[in-house]
């Protein structure tokens, strides 16, 4: 990163666009050079780059939050905390991986680099936009660390009234926060949306867009739409706070239960937000890894689609227990499990492209395999809670929490991750080490089970969550919870090892490692300034590899 | 060895309720009222199906990964048209679902349903205390009994914040919200002990809102309505034992702590005979007067520097109060 | 894919307000109106959620709503509306002089265009004075004075729901029309300084397509608010 500084500044007036984006970069401030040129970059890959370290930054904060989370469970009673200190901890611990780490996570971080590349495109089509977008969120991020240095939050990450209009804890910093990166949000959605419709190179018709391309595409449309109703939320929350408006305060006339339906109007489509990038960073990764044109890809790319409709209809299945009237129920339920269907087709589709494959192991295609493993237990979990009966039953109690772990973990984190290790060389240029990925996933992956397998049983057994203490009789399940979550802690530690290793000394990487057929793969790595030496002109899809020409397959 | 005393642990201390026990059936609570075999046959219904889907697909998904494993030579071809078997996955779910979403509902109609001439008790969630009131005006904190066989309607609210009132082994759970009424209908059909846990998080002490269930048969129950609550028989003629019972029951822990510990309320470690400054700057003895006071009348004297948490009042008996107080007294 | 056929078609010129990242001036310009779009898009959902809350105390309340609603000043509120809707014509014609590249009528059509946004701004705040001075206030700060509510007339005591969700709606509103002042200053004082011409006036167009959505949203604000019953 301090390559910047290395060249002459002739260069960066007029930067070279065929030099590899970690030397040169078009920069707000022309003539800007090292961590200046980094900071006011308007290059999409080194704006990606900003929010590849923002976003793992959150991630290893949320993670200690979720060990000390733990640790405290481990036993009943007083383990290492106070009750108070143990809701500030789970609270921080749902915001931070939330709101700073899994909504940017993908799509901002992952799609600002890999997207335009995909799309034979020279950068995102407001460049100025996709800065301003990470300085609001790191704008932000901000307010959220302001409150939590300052003894955090103690509402859970939902931020339900009337608790949350009365507990004394830092609650408006860390609204506007999560306020303002809604806004970062919107933006990237603004701009990927007009990407994707005006940036595509000649030749690439839709129909050869990337299923991850599909994805963010979808996942746009999602930011555009529900965000502005959690802002607008947020924003009655502190005036709620501040000046009394009494619109969720019964005393004052008005309906705390009102409040939770403009939360999840949100914050249902938020979780199609979160998973949608993933299954597109699958799609990818089983195209690559299994060599072959996928199945059924108008299939799953009109699945992300159908799941970002839908994903706007099914909110009140989080309400079943708050008093909404049985008809309301029943059709939230009915259309909870239709959302079952689209998610299903992109399984079976990625099972089915395994069929006669050519399947390499490689750790990318190890997370993506896992991806689908644990996605499928998660999402057929959600159907116990889309499920009236069982709801009742299972609301607030741990299964909901081992449901959507499953889901995000096991399904958004592991994208990620795969990700992460498949698209490296291209962001650095240099390869990592293939047996410490081998032995951060087997960690991660057993310690990820065991953490919230148990959790299944304690939930189902009533335990209900958010509980700083418990009955003796869930002692042993949650014992063995705890022990899992050390085994992910040591799987990420590793991986982190592993990365920072790739950085310091990892082997130059090839310009296309896996061999795969996508346009990402046939620029240098680590990519140009400009994304192609010469301006593409795509005759064939990104996972057509028996009409790829041998040269672009060969790995060098 | 350390590790092992570390991993059972009871090495940091250890919780501070001691309720009645919990018991399973399978994957479930104990079931005890007429909803929850429904609910349980859903749930095993659902958890098969799920079961056979995930098998099928990860057993498909090794399957391939073994066979079609990377081998030199292999050949790069686009599959077939599946147009197809696309169709069959995507509309043969749908099939499964409105099966779902059938036996669900049924479900969930059947617990919701109120029984005709239900016994009606009034429950009020209070951070972080339940309190019930009985039809005959009979009020009591943290115990909640109800005759067998017989429709039992709860009819609750809340002043402060929202609560959830969840009975596990009765398979039913619903919203207390502030500022509206709402209901929840059950019958128990299992004599015995049974949980009331708080299910929507609402602040310190959300863990600690727990109430214990005692299903009784109708006689007892009668009985019970006109005496008032005894001691329990374990603590007959031991008002402390007794103490310490009520002083969980009524969620005096949850703001109480017994061990010098920082809490919403003064500690009691060594409560009885020490001096105490109040918000006004006098100083009282803590004695039987001042604590009968201050569990009757809490805002006659505040406590210097607990001037922001309320404590709320309690309705007990005198035989209660002097159960507590000769509890507190063995807190040392 | 990348085939080197694709060689050389750079044949076309690079103007100077064509950004980097884009290939021809009319690529720009659509990127920048499906932008503008999306972006309307997600105000339209913003305010939807002030709708819902505004409907939802509607149905609960509708004798204090209609009640409340006599204590707002019609004529002002009916003025204002008269306004932006001027104003609304007016950055259609500013719009419409860029794309024939009438530089001096452009500047002329953007300056009446935020004459009127301030003249919008003048009257609501003197219809804020008057709710502060008559105690009409959100909830929890809601006190009616008898005597400066509008002679004949008398508020319940839940009116504070009304005037939250008042203040709520018309200073949200409020914010974007003084956005919506900020940007045009910009865009016209880019337009002094030369920057648009027939074939470049893309700002203009976004700026007039960001103040119609704040009209348009006045126009429901107006009667849902003022005229009930
Ligand atoms: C990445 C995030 C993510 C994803 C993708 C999902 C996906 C789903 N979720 Fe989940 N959910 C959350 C994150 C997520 N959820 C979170 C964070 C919460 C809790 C929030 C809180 O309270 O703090 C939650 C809570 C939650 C609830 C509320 C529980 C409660 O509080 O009582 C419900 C209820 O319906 C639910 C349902 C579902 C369903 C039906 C899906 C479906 O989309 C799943 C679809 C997938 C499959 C079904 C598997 C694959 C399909 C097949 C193999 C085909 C065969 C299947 C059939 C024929 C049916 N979720
Ligand atoms: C993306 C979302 C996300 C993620 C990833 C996680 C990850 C984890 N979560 Fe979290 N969780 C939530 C979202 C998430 N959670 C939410 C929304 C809630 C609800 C909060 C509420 O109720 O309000 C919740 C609640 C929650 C609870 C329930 C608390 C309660 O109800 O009382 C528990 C308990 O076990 C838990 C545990 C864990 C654990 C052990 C992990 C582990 O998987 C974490 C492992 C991660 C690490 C240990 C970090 C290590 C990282 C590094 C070392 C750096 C890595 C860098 C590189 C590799 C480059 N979580
Ligand atoms: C919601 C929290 C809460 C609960 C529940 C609660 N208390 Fe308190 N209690 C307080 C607070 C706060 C004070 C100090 C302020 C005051 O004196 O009112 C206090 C003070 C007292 C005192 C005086 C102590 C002293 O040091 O002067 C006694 C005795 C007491 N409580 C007994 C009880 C008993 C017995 C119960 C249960 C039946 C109980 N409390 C339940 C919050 C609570
Ligand atoms: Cu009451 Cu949680
Ligand atoms: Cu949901």
């Amino acid at each position: 990163m301090t390559a910047a500084a290395t060249h002459s500044p002739a260069h960066d007036d007029h930067p070279d666009p065929t030099e590899s984006y970690l030397k040169a970069t078009h920069s707000l401030i022309p003539g800007a050079r090292g961590l200046l040129a980094w900071l006011t970059t308007l290059d999409h890959k080194r704006i990606g780059v900003m929010y590849l370290i923002s976003v793992l930054t959150a991630f290893m904060i949320g993670g200690v939050f979720a060990l000390l989370v733990r640790l405290e469970l481990m036993s009943p009673g007083k383990t290492i905390m106070d009750a108070d200190t143990y809701n500030h901890m789970f609270t921080l611990h749902g915001v931070v991986m939330v709101f700073l780490f899994i909504i940017p996570s993908i799509p901002a971080a992952m799609g600002n680099i890999i997207m335009p590349i995909q799309l034979g495109a020279k950068d995102v089509a407001f460049p100025r936009l996709n800065l301003m977008s990470f300085y609001i969120y790191a704008f932000g991020a901000c307010f959220a660390l302001y409150s939590m240095i300052n003894g955090g939050v103690d509402t859970g990450w939902t931020f339900y009234t009337p608790y949350s209009a009365r507990s004394n804890s830092f609650v408006i910093p860390m609204i506007l926060g999560a306020f303002i990166m809604g806004f970062s949000s919107i933006l990237t959605g603004v701009n990927f949306i007009a990407t994707i419709h005006k940036m595509r190179a000649p030749g690439l018709t839709w129909g050869r867009l990337s299923l991850f391309t599909w994805s963010l595409y979808a996942t746009s449309i999602m930011q555009v739409l529900a965000t502005p109703v959690l802002a607008i939320t947020l924003l009655l929350l502190t005036m709620e706070r501040t000046l009394g408006m009494g619109i969720f305060d019964p005393k004052l006339g008005g309906d705390p239960v009102l409040f939770q339906h403009f939360f999840w109007f949100y914050s249902h489509p938020a979780v199609y937000i979160m998973i949608v990038p993933g299954m597109g960073v699958v799609s990818e990764l089983i195209g690559t890894f299994a060599r072959r044109q996928l199945v059924g890809y108008w299939f799953i790319a009109m699945s992300s689609i159908g799941l970002a409709l839908l994903g706007f209809l099914v909110w009140g299945h989080h309400l079943f227990v708050s008093g909404m009237s049985e008809y309301a129920a029943a059709i939230f339920s009915a259309l909870t499990f239709l959302v079952a269907i689209p998610s299903g087709v992109k399984i079976f589709n990625w099972v089915a492209t395994l069929h006669k494959a050519s399947i390499s192991l490689q750790t990318p295609m190890l997370w993506a395999l896992a991806f689908i493993f644990e996605f499928t237990i998660g999402g057929l979990t959600g159907l116990f809670l889309g499920m009236l009966a069982t709801d009742v039953h299972l609301h607030d109690t741990y299964f909901v929490v081992a449901h959507f772990h499953y889901v995000m973990v096991g399904g958004t984190v592991m994208g990620f991750f795969g990700g992460l290790h498949y698209w490296w060389p291209k962001f650095t240029g240099k390869m990592y080490s293939e047996r410490l990925g081998q032995i951060g996933f087997v960690l991660v992956t057993f310690g990820f089970n065991l953490t919230f397998m148990t959790q299944f049983v304690l939930g189902s057994r009533g335990m209900p969550r958010r509980y700083y203490d418990y009955l003796p009789e869930y002692h042993e399940l949650h014992r063995w919870s705890t022990i899992g979550s050390w085994f992910i802690g040591a799987g990420f530690l590793t991986l982190l090892y592993m990365f920072i290793q790739s950085l310091r000394s990892g082997p130059k990487a090839p310009r296309n490692p896996w061999g795969s057929a996508a346009l990402e793969w046939q620029v240098p790595s680590p990519a140009p300034l400009g994304n192609f030496l010469k301006e593409p002109r795509i005759t064939r899809g990104p996972y057509d590899y028996h009409l790829a020409k041998p040269e672009e397959l060969e790995q060098e | 060895m350390m590790l092992a005393s570390f991993l059972d642990s009871s090495f940091f201390g250890s919780s501070f309720f001691d309720p009645v026990p919990m018991k399973w059936e399978g994957q479930m609570p104990e079931s005890m009222a007429v909803g929850a075999p429904h609910v349980d046959w859903v749930y095993y219904a659902i958890y098969y199906f799920s079961l056979f889907f995930q098998v099928v697909i990860t057993g498909v998904m090794f399957y391939f990964v073994w066979k079609y494993k990377r081998k030199k030579g292999d050949k790069l071809e686009t599959p077939p048209d599946l147009t197809r078997l696309e169709i069959m996955w995507t509309v043969l779910p749908l099939f499964f679902i409105v099966i779902l979403f059938h036996v669900g509902f049924k479900g969930y109609v059947k617990n919701a349903i109120a029984g005709d001439g239900a016994l009606e008790i009034r429950v009020r969630g209070k951070q972080w205390l339940w309190e019930f009131e009985y039809p005959n005006g009979m009020k009591e904190n943290g115990k909640l009994v109800v005759p067998i066989n017989r429709p039992v309607k709860m009819i609750m609210s809340s002043d402060d914040v929202i609560h959830s009132f969840f009975i596990p082994e009765f398979r039913i759970k619903k919203d207390v919200v502030p500022g509206m009424y709402s209901n929840v209908v059950f019958e128990a059909n299992r004599l015995g002990p049974a949980h009331v846990f708080c299910t929507e998080y609402c602040g310190t002490s959300h863990s600690g809102m727990l109430a214990e269930v005692q299903v009784m048969t109708t006689e007892a129950w009668d009985d019970y309505m006109k005496k008032g609550p005894p001691p329990p028989p374990e603590c007959e003629g031991r008002p402390a034992c007794w103490g310490e019972k009520l002083f969980v029951q009524n969620a005096c822990v949850t703001c109480h702590s017994r061990d010098g510990a920082k809490s919403p309320g003064p500690t009691f470690k060594g409560v009885y005979g020490r001096k105490e400054q109040m918000k006004t700057g006098d100083m009282v003895d803590i004695e039987e007067n001042y604590i009968k006071e201050s569990i009757r009348k809490p805002q006659a004297k505040i406590v210097m520097g607990y001037e922001n948490v309320v404590m709320p009042t309690f309705s007990l008996s005198d035989n209660q109060v002097d159960a507590l107080i000769a509890y507190l007294k063995t807190i040392k | 894919m990348s085939s080197a056929d694709a060689a050389d078609d750079h044949g076309h010129d690079h103007p100077k307000f064509l950004q980097h990242q884009f290939d021809t001036p009319a690529q720009q310009f659509e990127a920048a109106k499906i932008g503008m779009w999306a972006f309307l898009g997600q105000e339209l959902l913003f305010f939807s959620g002030l709708f819902v809350a505004y409907g939802i105390f509607r149905s609960w309340y509708p004798e204090m709503f209609s009640m409340a609603s006599h204590q707002l000043n019609r004529p002002m509120g009916a003025a204002n509306t008269i306004v932006l809707l001027f104003s609304s014509l007016t950055a259609a014609l500013a719009v419409r002089s860029a794309q024939t590249g009438n530089k001096a009528a452009t500047s002329r059509f953007l300056l009446i265009t935020i004459g009127c946004a301030f003249i919008f701004l003048i009257v609501k705040y003197f219809e804020y004075v008057h709710k502060f001075e008559a105690g009409l206030l959100p909830a929890h700060y809601f006190h009616p004075h008898a005597d400066h509510l509008v002679p004949g007339t008398t508020i319940p005591e839940n009116g504070g729901s009304f005037f939250a969700i008042y203040f709520m709606m018309t200073g949200v509103h409020g914010i974007h029309v003084l956005v919506g002042i900020g940007v045009m200053i910009w865009i016209w004082r880019r337009n002094e300084r030369g920057d648009f011409s027939a074939k470049y006036f893309t700002p203009v167009d976004l700026v007039a397509l960001y103040w119609h959505l704040v009209d348009l949203v006045w126009i429901y604000l107006f009667p849902l608010l003022y005229l009930i019953d």
